[in-house]
């Protein structure tokens, strides 16, 4: 046996205070949708649309594709793999998480998976903590926790939903169009976020949306210096724009 | 707004406390030595590479796991030695590989990641009592017999009744066994992913409030599959249930030493029956299990009509030594073809077991019922296979094989999972065993339990006499050889556990009374039967007992052994499964 135990872990018990609406929501939205209870699901998404990867969806039509594919499915399980970040405020707060969606086919007994982050924002009314928004992208992976942890940065795939809620006081909401993303963006931009780097999936977004970005940006970063001085940050984010790194790395004159 | 980040460093954690590699790779490192082990010590007979197939997997899923680690940490040698150990041995897996695979990962664990771990105190009586979980989290194995879990469904079971509200998750490597007999839970395959139960306890413990949460490992004898989790002051309930030695070790939200509770009777111990003590244990002197007082195992035996073709299931087959050939087989299927009526079918199902060979040994049983005449006309004899005629897949097995014996008459086979899952149906089954070893006999009383070696050459005899009871009572041939009336009256008495559990003293009527009925029985017997019993029970057979039981300054203690011994004795068992055809 080894001879030198580690102190005792805590878990549960003693939990931040702050971590609370996370547990809250997280189990909330897992429960309904383990137990395929498509109604507490829609209660508990009480939004107009959940953004999957890079546009917003009908919250309907999110729970109507969830129905789709759990409908038939035995012993569905989703489970929380990593927290890749939280932020937690007195009445609001957001947190992004890795999970893993598991499930068996009724007849086959054949099993399913799927990896994807989830993004949660949340609010709380009447002292207690409910589900604001809901953002779904692809998994980050082990290797971009694990290179962000070796190199001291920390390292972040949002999608833009969820980088728009984030850097917003007047969140939840959704963008209508390419001058409120610009309105976004441009805030974002002045509260430090480096670059941005991603692909457009709309020519909308591509002929409309990147001059703005990149005039905005150029008026912004002179005067906003990217990144907190320590430790150094980098931010990745999915969002609905091209706007190649190399522009970027040359607007904000950072190699990283 | 306070960020908190330090979560993302956790491999398959949600909890946001400090990363700290130490207790996945304890989790992977256990897991790993657990299914090599039980592949070096459970016996595996006809090549069984199904299992075997399924422990590689399990084996490459914990190396996968473990190469995720590496991401995280990649000085750390432990994690390098571990990777390299069970890369060598799903490399060239060989019996000897994994023998010294466990070897080595007992001294990698020692020297790194055990620690000790001293029961300190009792496991306080009724401490579930009360409560009220949201989640129970069951994780089974790894090492554990399909026979000895479907045992420990009933604990699970007991455990449902109690807390009808709660949501139950039971994470096995037999995922079979729970969809077919707690079909009210959700179940979640271990094969090929066996720490997806860890990484839901660790996610339960993050998620749920205090008081929420109730997890229980069940292994066969302590493998402390808790003990990723024992330096975790969680508010959660931790429990392991070592179902091979009858105890329970309990870790105390508040982080304290954890304590154990062992409800084993050291004179005579049962499985069965300390299962039961621990539930009562676990809830107090109150609790009554549900089940029992439905009484389902008691109920009237029904049989099919004289008009409807007998159906005899056989499963000449386990994973252990088989003494008996395919031709001894053939020769018991033709004792219960003599013992119907010309007039009435045989349906015969062998259960052909999930390998080729397995397959081969069963079909020549089939083969040889036909060569030696021992089938009559209209007579049908079919392996449970799939629709190709391939063995079955070992995620249906189970469902197919419990839907054939509850459709069935009789079971007639050995000492393996099918006997488990008979006394779950309440199909009466004979299951022939390799050595006398009650401590694992399911009490229920349709099930007939013979050890080969204490009497051999007497299977035709006991084939007849038990064919006598599934055949006979009311409705069917009668013969002499059972006092039918005062078997069914035995039938509808409480089990002798529960009547020395419940009389103050041996000078009791109601022990009086039910001692004389039990001699009334076996007086009435056929000398011949009575012969064939003595021998077949040996030392547990009712004349010797009954001489013990009357024997002055006998404590209840003694007499409550003694009448464990009558309720495993095959003479008993036949004069309840008599009473309750009778009352049919």
């Amino acid at each position: 046996m080894a001879d030198d135990p580690k102190d005792d872990e805590v878990v549960n018990g003693d939990m931040a205070s702050s971590d609370e609406p996370i547990r809250v929501v997280a189990a909330q939205f897992r429960d309904a949708l383990e137990a395929k209870d498509w109604e507490g699901l829609a209660r508990i998404l009480s939004f107009p649309s959940v953004w999957v990867q890079d546009r917003p969806l009908r919250t309907a039509d999110f729970i109507e594709r969830a129905r789709e594919v759990l409908g038939e499915a035995e012993d569905v399980e989703l489970l929380l793999v990593r927290v890749l970040r939280a932020d937690v405020g007195e009445s609001s707060g957001h947190a992004s998480v890795t999970t893993r969606l598991l499930w068996s086919s009724a007849k086959t007994w054949e099993e399913h998976q799927l990896e994807f982050d989830l993004h949660f924002g949340f609010e709380k009314h009447d002292e207690t903590w409910r589900l604001a928004f809901l953002g779904v992208s692809r998994s980050t992976g082990e290797a971009g926790a694990a290179v962000s942890s070796e190199s001291g940065y920390f390292s972040e795939y949002f999608g833009a939903a969820t980088l728009l809620s984030r850097y917003f006081q007047d969140f939840p909401m959704a963008a209508q169009g390419v001058a409120d993303l610009g309105r976004y963006f441009e805030a974002a931009a002045r509260k430090g976020v480096p670059y941005f780097e991603g692909f457009a999936t709309e020519p909308y977004f591509a002929t409309r949306a990147v001059p703005y970005f990149e005039e905005r940006f150029r008026a912004v970063a002179p005067e906003e210096p990217p990144g907190p001085p320590e430790p150094p940050r980098m931010v990745l984010c999915y969002v609905p724009v091209l706007l190649p790194a190399e522009a970027a790395r040359a607007l904000l004159g950072k190699d990283k | 707004m306070s960020g908190n980040t330090e979560g993302a460093l956790r491999p398959f954690a949600f909890s946001v406390a400090a990363a700290d590699l130490s207790r996945p790779l304890l989790a992977a490192g256990q897991m790993a030595r657990e299914i090599a082990s039980s592949l070096i010590s459970r016996p595996i007979s006809f090549g069984n590479a199904t299992y075997v197939k399924e422990c590689l997997e399990s084996l490459a899923a914990i190396r996968d796991e473990v190469l995720r680690l590496t991401v995280f940490d990649r000085r750390s040698d432990l994690v390098r030695d571990l990777v390299d150990l069970l890369e060598d041995l799903l490399r060239k897996p060989s019996p000897v590989a994994f023998e010294q695979s466990v070897a080595v990962l007992d001294r990698l664990l020692e020297a790194h990641l055990y620690f000790p771990v001293q029961p300190y105190g009792m496991v306080p009586a009724g401490l579930l009592s009360g409560k009220a979980y949201r989640r129970v989290i069951a994780m089974i194995g790894p090492g554990i017999g399909v026979g000895d879990e479907i045992a420990f469904s009933v604990f699970l079971q007991g455990l449902r009744a109690r807390f009808p509200e709660s949501c139950f998750e039971v994470y096995s490597f037999f995922p079979g066994i729970w969809r077919t007999l707690v079909p009210s839970v959700r179940v979640r395959n271990l094969v090929g992913r066996p720490l997806r139960a860890y990484e839901r306890i660790e996610n339960s413990l993050a998620l749920e409030l205090a008081g929420d949460l109730l997890v229980v490992f069940a292994t066969f004898s302590e493998q402390m599959m808790f003990l990723p989790f024992a330096r975790l002051r969680s508010p959660s309930d931790l429990v392991e249930v070592s179902v091979g030695r009858g105890n329970l070790w309990w870790l105390p939200g508040d982080g304290g030493a954890p304590r154990r509770h062992c409800e084993l009777e050291p004179e005579l111990p049962h499985q069965g029956r300390a299962l039961q003590g621990l539930l009562r244990h676990l809830f107090g002197r109150r609790f009554r299990d549900p089940r029992r007082r439905e009484a389902p195992r008691l109920a009237p035996l029904q049989s099919s009509s004289p008009g409807e073709p007998f159906r005899l299931v056989v499963n000449p087959l386990t994973s252990k030594r088989i003494p008996l050939t395919p031709g001894d087989w053939a020769g018991y299927v033709g004792v219960v073809r003599r013992a119907l009526s010309s007039s009435r079918r045989l349906e015969c199902t062998i259960y052909p077991g999930l390998s080729l060979p397995a397959s081969g040994y069963a079909a020549e049983v089939g083969r040889l019922c036909r060569e030696k005449g021992y089938l009559a006309a209209g007579d049908a004899i079919r392996l449970l296979a799939r629709s190709d005629g391939k063995p079955l897949d070992s995620s249906q097995a189970i469902p197919i094989v419990h839907a054939a014996i509850a459709a069935g008459d009789l079971l007639l086979g050995l000492d393996t999972f099918t006997a488990h899952l008979a006394a779950h149906t309440g199909t009466p089954s004979l299951t022939l065993c390799l050595s006398r070893n009650p401590e694992f006999w399911e009490e229920a009383g349709n099930t007939l339990w013979f050890d080969l070696n204490a009497a051999p050459g007497v299977v035709e005899e006991l084939v007849r006499l038990v064919m006598e009871i599934v055949n006979g009572g009311s409705g069917g041939p009668r013969r002499s050889a059972f006092d039918w009336e005062h078997c069914r009256a035995l039938s509808e008495w409480e089990s002798p556990s529960r009547l020395v559990g419940n009389v103050l003293d041996l000078c009791d009527l109601r022990f009086r009374r039910w001692t004389a009925l039990v001699d009334s029985i076996w007086s009435s017997l056929p000398t011949p039967a009575r012969r064939l019993l003595d021998r077949v029970d040996a030392v547990y057979a009712w004349p010797g007992v009954r001489n013990r039981l009357g024997e002055t300054g006998l404590s209840l203690r003694q007499a409550r052994q003694l009448l464990a011994m009558v309720s495993d004795s095959v003479f008993f068992r036949l004069a309840v499964l008599a009473g309750r055809r009778e009352a049919a």
